[in-house]
């Protein structure tokens, strides 16, 4: 009787420790077509940095912006298709604020993150998604630097607060993509990023 | 007190099938941080993982008290064998766990220790 219960115990360890790396695997794979994760840029996170240059932020309660422009990356860990970012931020000085990849010294495809003169009681908290293509953006090693920019940021006292960041990375789950491909792809992102 | 020292037999059993999977598990995962670095790492906190295969394995070597049958006497080439194979083991170890500094060669040493133990369990 005992013998038959350290059996069945046997039989759902193997299949435990089969599922946890199918699990993971999948989960490096993006075999369900997304990708999430979210920071507070208090620290280095596998998928996003912290905010740069360290010097131009201070970490509070929130990430505090006191001179611009700033930037992090994201790390991906296989080709994705499109990227959304939802920012929860204070904006108390109504400063316009662009967000996106920054892939040259100027003339980056920016975003608006906040518009000027959009008026809101000091203190709130705002929530705003953008998206961006990433077909037709630079990866390099895996990573692609997003950068935040606000003009209008000249007082040190006067900053910008992020509170989190979430990063959605999607694309063709694998019943869309088979399986044959969904791995080919992967690979030959790693090779032609890491290697 | 005769079902007492049944129960804790079986939890050891238990304890070591867990420590057995969790150190496949860790062979697994290791070889596929080889194949594609971070695969696991950026899921998994590795070095806990290490720690609870650790716990697992030093728990089975203390406490688990195997039915002695008759088993062959190992000679001297089955014991270089197991202690190549024990030694290896530690070194892997250690690569695994470089990121924390000199507390990996402490991982190495138990590493191999326990391997050692665990492979002559039977034969002791």
């Amino acid at each position: 009787m005992t013998n038959n219960y350290l059996k069945i115990i046997r039989i759902v360890l193997i299949c435990l420790a089969g599922l946890t790396v199918i699990f993971f695997i999948s989960k490096d794979l993006a075999w369900l077509g997304k990708l999430e994760f979210q920071t507070d840029f208090n620290k280095f996170t596998p998928f996003i940095s912290i905010l740069k240059p360290q010097d131009q932020v201070e970490i509070k309660d929130l990430a505090y912006i006191k001179q611009e422009p700033v930037w992090f990356d994201i790390y991906m860990p296989r080709d994705f298709e499109v990227a959304r970012l939802d920012f929860t931020y204070k904006n108390d000085y109504n400063y316009k604020i662009e967000v996106g990849p920054k892939i040259a010294e100027d003339n980056n495809p920016l975003q608006i993150l906040d518009e000027t003169g959009v008026s809101v009681p000091a203190n709130t908290l705002k929530t705003k998604s953008l998206e961006f293509d990433l077909k037709s953006l630079p990866i390099r090693y895996g990573r692609l630097r997003f950068m935040i920019t606000a003009p209008e940021l000249k007082d040190e006292n006067r900053g910008i607060e992020i509170k989190e960041l979430k990063v959605s990375l999607s694309r063709k789950p694998l019943w869309q993509e088979g399986l044959i491909n969904n791995i080919t792809n992967y690979f030959n992102y790693y090779k032609n990023e890491f290697r | 007190m005769n079902l007492d020292k049944k129960f804790k037999n079986i939890i050891l059993i238990i304890v070591r099938d867990l420590f057995v999977a969790s150190f496949l598990l860790l062979a697994i995962f290791s070889l596929l941080e080889l194949i594609k670095p971070k695969i696991i790492l950026n899921y998994l906190n590795f070095n806990l993982f290490f720690l609870v295969v650790l716990i697992l394995g030093v728990i089975t070597v203390l406490y688990f008290e195997p039915e002695y049958k008759e088993v062959k006497k190992l000679n001297f080439l089955d014991y270089s064998a197991i202690i190549l194979f024990s030694v290896l083991i530690g070194i892997f170890s250690l690569y695994l766990t470089r990121a924390i500094s000199w507390p990996s060669i402490l991982v190495g040493v138990v590493g191999t220790v326990i391997s050692y133990l665990l492979i002559t369990i039977d034969y002791r």
